[in-house]
């Protein structure tokens, strides 16, 4: 096990390695500059700039001071668009409020999926099993960007229980945390909160016709013994494999919805940062990106081996 | 859920859905109080009035920061700011200010001419870098100091016009008579900073935990992507007639958001950003709360003129005869936008300027000109582009030109998109035949939009290079009279409404929203609406 955990830490240090090396080339690569605007500037000027920055050094030498102060320092420099602020410092204050706006969509979409998905499972064929599962085929259906404006149209402009938009934190409590951040957590969480309905209802339903089930019944234990001691682990394995790419899809997938109710994650900058070109702040949203799908992967599969014990990595 | 039941929650929510109209809900205003004021904002960049560069910081600098003189609540009014009252010499190059003593930084220290004088230094210092440093090449040797090579740069700095003569006196030499200057020492590029808090700070001197100004408002918090929060500067010299004790800048990235907080009440108002989905039906209902003014920017299309069909004037003239400019703002971005036959925008034609009367749609005539060109109902007629970012008002504007040509003309184009920056890069080369651009004014007074089109302007991108126009444009920056000053730029811009490099599309308005507890807004050509001028009723 150590061994194999030991393992996939180096194979992602050369993922990330790679990752940053191409994103660099390709960025760079990508026509216009961080300093192009509206008004072009002096010529004296740009060159002033762009020494700021280093631009002014062959491509390589870029590479590698870039290169050094990532691996040495774990620094991503100032920012080109937000100069007196260091990538670091936006990096720190998007990624918590991503985070919990992506715990909280993955929390409601468990308590919502979960649940339905096993009752559905278990009545196969029956009317609840029918209603659940269209359901749940509207809920993957419908895009974020329509849910999300939707919500708003209903529970904050018209019954204004929620706020329309921003990102109160816990500021004004937790009821005013709650207040700005249920609209986007629901509309974050529902497409997978119907999926997860669809993989623990076909969870349950391929445990249900094992054998150590049938036994149970034979034994003449009560439905809701087997439901809770028997079928329940191994039906939630499918939902279990899937909440490391859930997770990573909700933490990269909020991108819309952090537009939708302007919510200042790192979403935001993920995409304003490659149309401002702003070199620095890009490469560093791509490498924590992938550190993050790295490590959920990492701890899914993990995690795998302890619910299931027919995995071994050994 | 019994049916009856069914049938009513129904009904609720279809009545919920029918009034979205804000009038017709009761809204409340979400806010700690009439003394707290709440706008709509974009990201700014960040906060130095030296190196700002675009209207999102320019917005809230204007609240923080005092000029020499101070935009007034319209375009009409210009309050001193710092400078209690100014001489200017009887060739009009040559301002004297004498400054106030009482205006002092937020931090108690008092604001000096010196100040001034290292502050516009600052931004024409070619290692300063600043973005808008040329809106201060009006000072006398301010270009040549700000484009100077790094071994020359101290020599020009001790020749740049702008001189403290002691704590409270501020000589200003420029480089012609400059009618709108008092204007320009109201842009935030002309802001004082402070100097004691650069240099202890540095680069960072600007963020909240550390910035010191000098107007009406200091800032105390930014989260970015959401707030930027200022609190009454207790030495500002003319608190007592402050509305406010804090104003809230609520960021949005995007329009609808910042909408949906007004529709809310979270934001009392909303500046500029009305979206463009929202607007049609504003307009048709004449929705009370929205405020449609004229502002100070042109949208048109340049051309390159040294690329062939297009070098040849009767072409472009033809180009321009042939779009049914009108239908713009009525049919196709449907934002009440105004027709534009030529460059400059009508708005000034209130300080005295008379506009240039450029052609008209005339299709007959357009054929006309495009067969003397070798192209008799189009034939001939090479297949062109017409690039422009994306943007879903460029397209449509694109669309609707290319459909007018088509008819009108009988000549085929292609619309090419791509993204800003690639946009930018192409113009900056020259790359290209027929390309979308706007140019929103910096200051009052023509010549923020005809100097586009001088030959050696580092924004001229359409090899546009005339020697009488340039003539014109040269001599106008040094005649005394502004009688013949205005007649030399009219006929500059008469100059390029025969010569065409850019065809005018449409000139700008603004759309603001207000709710109807706030009073105090006027109409700003140039879009400007200081905190301080608004007021909350209740």
């Amino acid at each position: 096990m150590l061994r194999y955990v030991l393992r996939r830490i180096v194979s992602a240090v050369l993922v990330l390695f790679v990752v940053i090396t191409a994103s660099f080339f390709v960025m760079r690569a990508a026509p216009g500059g961080p300093f192009d605007g509206e008004k072009k500037l002096p010529e004296e000027i740009e060159k002033n700039i762009r020494a700021k920055y280093h631009l002014d050094k062959p491509l390589w030498a870029q590479y590698a001071l870039q290169m050094e102060s990532i691996l040495l320092h774990a620094d991503f420099g100032p920012s080109m668009k937000y100069p007196d602020k260091t990538v670091n410092e936006i990096l720190a204050d998007g990624l918590p409020v991503s985070m919990i706006l992506g715990l909280q969509a993955l929390f409601f979409a468990l308590l919502l999926g979960l649940p339905t998905g096993l009752y559905a499972g278990f009545k196969q064929n029956r009317w609840q099993d029918y209603t659940t599962m269209t359901g749940a085929m509207a809920g993957v259906s419908i895009p974020n960007f329509v849910l999300g404006p939707l919500l708003v149209y209903i529970f904050s402009l018209n019954l204004q229980w929620f706020d329309a938009a921003n990102w109160n934190g816990l500021e004004k409590g937790l009821l005013g945390h709650f207040q700005s951040s249920v609209l986007p957590s629901l509309s974050l969480g529902m497409y997978y909160a119907a999926y997860i309905a669809r993989l623990s209802r076909g969870g349950m339903l391929e445990v249900v016709r094992q054998d150590y089930v049938r036994t149970a019944r034979a034994k003449g234990l009560s439905e809701r013994v087997i439901i809770t001691r028997h079928t329940l682990k191994g039906a939630v394995m499918p939902v279990v494999s899937y909440l490391g790419p859930a997770f990573a899809g909700m933490l990269t997938g909020s991108v819309v919805i952090e537009r939708i109710f302007n919510i200042p994650g790192l979403g935001t900058h993920f995409v304003a940062s490659a149309f401002n070109r702003d070199y620095p702040l890009v490469l560093g949203t791509i490498v924590l990106y992938s550190a993050l799908l790295v490590v959920l992967n990492l701890v899914v599969d993990i995690l795998y081996t302890l619910l299931d014990p027919r995995v071994s990595y050994d | 859920m019994d049916r009856r039941e069914f049938v009513k929650l129904s009904a609720t929510a279809l009545a919920l859905l029918a009034c979205n109209r804000p009038e017709e809900r009761k809204l409340v205003r979400k806010a700690e109080g009439p003394r707290v004021f709440q706008r709509s904002l974009g990201e700014p960049e960040y906060l130095d009035p030296g190196l700002c560069s675009e209207s999102e910081g320019g917005t809230v600098i204007q609240d923080a920061f005092e000029g020499l003189y101070q935009y007034g609540a319209s375009h009409k009014v210009w309050p001193p700011g710092v400078a209690e009252r100014h001489d200017l010499s009887e060739d009009g190059i040559t301002y004297t200010f004498y400054l106030r003593r009482d205006a002092k930084w937020s931090d108690g220290v008092g604001v000096t001419a010196h100040d001034f004088e290292w502050s516009w230094k600052r931004v024409l210092d070619p290692v300063t870098a600043s973005r808008y440093a040329s809106i201060l090449w009006f000072l006398e040797g301010g270009r040549e100091y700000n484009e100077a090579p790094a071994d020359q740069a101290p020599a020009l700095r001790e020749k740049v016009g702008v001189k403290a003569l002691d704590d409270y006196t501020l000589q200003v030499r420029l480089v012609g008579p400059t009618p709108f200057f008092l204007q320009l020492t109201a842009f935030y590029s002309y802001a004082p900073v402070p100097r004691h808090v650069i240099e202890k700070h540095g680069d960072r001197w600007a963020r909240p935990e550390n910035i010191v100004s000098n107007g009406p408002f200091r800032v105390t918090e930014w989260q970015q992507n959401q707030r930027i929060v200022a609190v009454a500067n207790p030495h500002y010299w003319d608190r007592a007639t402050i509305p406010f004790d804090k104003v809230v800048f609520k960021i949005t990235q995007e329009d609808d958001p910042a909408h949906n907080m007004f529709l809310a009440g979270e934001t009392d108002y909303l500046d500029s950003k009305v979206p463009p989905s929202a607007l049609p039906k504003y307009l048709r209902e004449k929705e009370p709360l929205l405020s449609t003014t004229p502002y100070l920017g042109v949208y048109f299309y340049l051309i390159n003129i040294k690329s062939p069909p297009f070098d040849d004037v009767r072409v472009r003239r033809a180009l321009n005869l042939a779009i049914q400019k009108s239908s713009i703002g009525k049919y196709v971005i449907k934002g009440g936008q105004q027709e534009a036959w030529s460059i400059v925008h009508p708005g000034l034609e209130d300080l005295g300027y008379t506009k240039a009367q450029g052609d008209t749609f005339d299709p007959d005539k357009a054929r006309e000109l495009l067969a003397e060109a070798g192209y008799p109902d189009g034939k001939g007629f090479p297949r062109f582009q017409i690039s422009y970012n994306t943007l879903e008002g460029h397209k449509l504007v694109a669309q609707f030109i290319q459909q007018e040509w088509k008819k009108y003309l009988g000549i085929s184009c292609d619309l090419d998109n791509m993204e800003w920056k690639v946009l930018l890069k192409k113009q900056h080369e020259k790359d290209f035949q027929i390309t979308r651009f706007a140019w929103i004014g910096d200051y009052l007074d023509p010549l923020t939009f005809l100097e586009l089109f001088e030959g050696a302007n580092p924004n001229n991108r359409c090899n546009f290079d005339d020697p009488e126009f340039n003539d014109l444009i040269h001599g106008s920056v040094r005649e005394a009279d502004p009688v013949k000053r205005f007649a030399m730029l009219k006929r500059a811009e008469a100059i390029l409404c025969e010569q065409l490099p850019a065809i005018p599309i449409y000139y700008y308005v603004k759309q603001d929203m207000m709710h109807e507890w706030v009073e105090g807004y006027e109409h700003h050509l140039q879009g400007v609406h200081a905190t301080r001028w608004f007021r909350v009723k209740g």
